[in-house]
């Protein structure tokens, strides 16, 4: 398949580059981190998992990738502009231009009930007047196309379609903009198994059609190894583990990676370690407790002294990189744990 | 009973009872086996009457099994669950069949006996506990008001025992969690709260329809854990309802697959892994995260599961088959037995073909 054919040269610049970004939600006493130092590059025509449990920032990335939240600290640039640093106003103009789009998870929930799907996929082109309205009807029956709808749906309302038809929709919706970066935010979690992998294996298609890069943020690991080319890890606003998708589901680098592979229900139950192996039992040793300790260390079975520190996220691999200061030695204690 | 019990298939060496896989319970639990709940040609209507969205599903769950009920939306299998505990939402209704919780009819029964049975003889476990608590009061104060009420105990000993309760589904310091509201507690934690309540007066069932759906993976596997667990060491007997089947493989002993209404499968989990008779279980197990990590293309079950309530002469999955002959659309498919409790509705059951497409995949 296209497995490696997708992977950028070395030196091409990245579409999308995050540096060292912290974004602090909230003010005053109520204001949390939920980002810190995440480094992240997008290259063009790569499909990206992005992968985490539920707080651990994945929503907020992606809310900060578009624009809709500003960083605390760091860089972002998208195709050479620097859109962390733009003025509020500038920066909804470069929002506008909808060159990132985003898809949201539940379509019932994004999407205008009262809207027709005509309405809902030509909005964004009407509302920026781009084009007469014949020319904006016509790309919105070829956005529906992309996706496998026909013009048949286009006076329907997101009630009167099936759950894998409005997610169709929310990508057509997105298709319209001409994006040149489409961020999936969990698109299949509210899914059946084939509608998951119907919509999976359309931005698959969207991918090698349209050469557009799609960062997939989802839960279900195995159906994102079936089609993403690099796998973030992503626990309590840090980045863990980034690499190519083949080698870290492999052989992961982090216990947490390893911790969310043995926890995916399974038909085969063939797993290399059992997710008992993996957490902390109340006969392992007290974690550092200190505030600049890992950020997984209070769930690690594995943490010692020097995990007091966070660990920088460093490279493991071409690729790859991974941020645990027990990265070699963990795997062997690991399989010496009662399964 | 649509059951339909006819003698296994002769070339496969079917074992006898008390040999094959079904036998999949720890031994311990297998005396006085009876069925906790069963469930007999069931129909249940949706839309007040204008659609019948379940037609004869037919299942039991013995004590210290746990059965799983896998089915796409709208395949009957949340309805099935919901008339089981007999809080079916507004505007539907049982049509047919029989409800029996441990040997009695509930469908007869009065409102009073339904109640009596409630939380005592049998818990249930639902997709978002959030929305089942009440947000104001912590959630130590709803688990004693159960105890309380349905157990007669008195404050202080509904106190303790609701300690002991929160200790044993895994709440480390349950005196703490006691006191908090369901706000200040995660989603895994809310869960374990409410498998708590829903185990507080000794249930014989437990009831989970998508009990672990909303929660990440890593607590799921959790809680997948506990339920287990509390079968091992209470006998405790569950119907496990949800939509994935890779899930459903990981916990259950035996598996009842629905499409559109009716049970289209039914035999022991590693029957149904492994030698799968019926088309839309094979695409099911085609499409399931199967713990597969490699790059792959992935499956989809062509087409759409019929309206709910739609009537189709034969059988109900043809339109979407890749093995459908002309003899599918005629009549209706009868549940036959291929192998020990190992039941399909297909026409196709017995055809060789059918059964090594999975095998050779």
């Amino acid at each position: 398949m296209t497995a490696t054919a997708t992977l950028p040269p070395p030196g091409a610049p990245p579409l999308l580059a995050m540096e060292s970004v912290d974004v602090i939600l909230g003010r005053g006493w109520r204001a949390a981190k939920v980002l810190s130092g995440v480094d992240l590059r997008i290259w063009p025509g790569e499909i990206v998992g992005l992968v985490g449990e539920t707080g651990s920032g994945k929503t907020t990335l992606a809310r900060t990738v578009v624009g809709l939240v500003p960083p605390a600290r760091g860089r972002i640039v998208f195709d050479g502009t620097t859109i962390s640093q733009l003025r509020p106003r500038a920066r909804r103009a470069v929002r506008r231009r909808g060159h990132v789009q985003l898809v949201f998870q539940d379509p019932l929930r994004s999407l205008d009930p009262d809207l027709t799907v005509d309405e809902i996929v030509g909005e964004g082109p009407r509302i920026r007047g781009e084009a007469d309205s014949a020319e904006i009807r016509r790309r919105v029956i070829a956005a529906l196309e992309q996706v496998g709808l026909d013009a048949t749906l286009l006076d329907r309302t997101p009630g009167q379609i099936s759950g894998g038809q409005r997610q169709r929709v929310s990508i057509a919706r997105a298709l319209a903009a001409d994006p040149r970066l489409l961020i999936c935010d969990e698109p299949v979690s509210a899914l059946d198994a084939s509608s998951r992998n119907y919509i999976l294996r359309l931005l698959q298609q969207l991918r090698d059609s349209l050469g557009l890069p799609i960062v997939v943020i989802s839960h279900d690991l195995s159906s994102l190894a079936g089609i993403a080319d690099r796998v973030v890890v992503l626990y309590r606003g840090r980045i863990v583990e980034d690499g190519p998708v083949e080698q870290v589901f492999a052989a992961p680098r982090h216990p947490y990676t390893a911790l969310l592979m043995a926890s995916a229900p399974s038909v085969r139950h063939d797993r290399p370690l059992s997710p008992r192996q993996l957490r902390r039992a109340d006969t392992d040793p007290a974690p550092p407790g200190s505030p600049e300790a890992c950020v997984f260390a209070h769930r690690c079975p594995f943490a010692a002294a020097a995990c007091a520190e966070q660990p920088a996220l460093e490279p493991a691999g071409e690729r790859w990189s991974v941020a645990c200061h027990r990265r070699e030695e963990w795997g062997a204690l690991a399989r010496n744990r009662p399964r | 009973m649509l059951i339909n019990t006819r003698s296994p298939l002769p070339d496969t060496g079917a074992p006898g009872p008390g040999a094959g896989p079904g036998t999949a319970l720890r031994p311990g639990l297998v005396a006085g086996t009876g069925d906790v709940l069963r469930v007999d040609d069931l129909h249940v209507s949706v839309h007040h009457g204008a659609a019948m969205a379940v037609r004869g599903i037919s299942l039991r769950v013995r004590a210290g099994e746990i059965v799983g009920l896998v089915g796409e939306s709208g395949s009957g299998k949340t309805l099935t669950c919901r008339a089981a505990l007999g809080v079916l939402p507004a505007g539907c209704a049982i049509e047919g069949g029989t409800v029996s919780f441990a040997g009695r009819d509930l469908t007869a029964a009065p409102r009073r006996e339904w109640e009596r049975v409630h939380g005592s003889g049998m818990g249930a476990v639902f997709q978002e506990p959030a929305s089942y608590l009440n947000p104001s009061i912590s959630v130590g104060g709803q688990l004693t008001e159960v105890l309380r009420v349905k157990q007669a105990l008195g404050r202080r000993a509904a106190h303790q025992r609701a300690l002991e309760l929160f200790e044993a589904v895994g709440l480390r310091q349950p005196g703490r969690v006691f006191h908090q509201i369901p706000a200040e507690l995660s989603g895994g934690m809310l869960q374990r709260v409410m498998i708590a309540i829903a185990i507080s007066c000794g249930p014989r069932l437990l009831v989970a329809d998508e009990a672990t759906t909303a929660l990440d993976v890593t607590i799921q596997a959790e809680v997948i854990e506990l339920l287990r667990q509390l079968r091992d060491e209470t006998g405790l007997a569950v119907l496990f309802v949800s939509h994935d089947l890779a899930l459903v493989t990981e916990l259950c002993d035996r598996v009842v697959v629905c499409y559109a209404g009716e049970v289209v499968e039914s035999g022991p989990v590693q029957e149904i892994t492994e030698r799968p008779r019926h088309p839309y279980t094979q695409g099911l197990l085609q499409v399931a995260s199967v713990g597969d990590f490699r790059r792959r293309e992935l499956r989809v079950i062509a087409g759409q599961p019929p309206r709910v309530g739609a009537d189709i002469t034969g059988c109900r999955f043809a339109a979407r088959c890749p093995a459908a002959i002309p003899a599918c659309g005629t009549g209706s498919v009868s549940f036959v037995t291929v192998d020990y409790q190992h039941q399909v509705r297909c026409v196709r059951a017995r055809d060789a073909a059918i059964a090594g497409e999975l095998v050779a995949r």
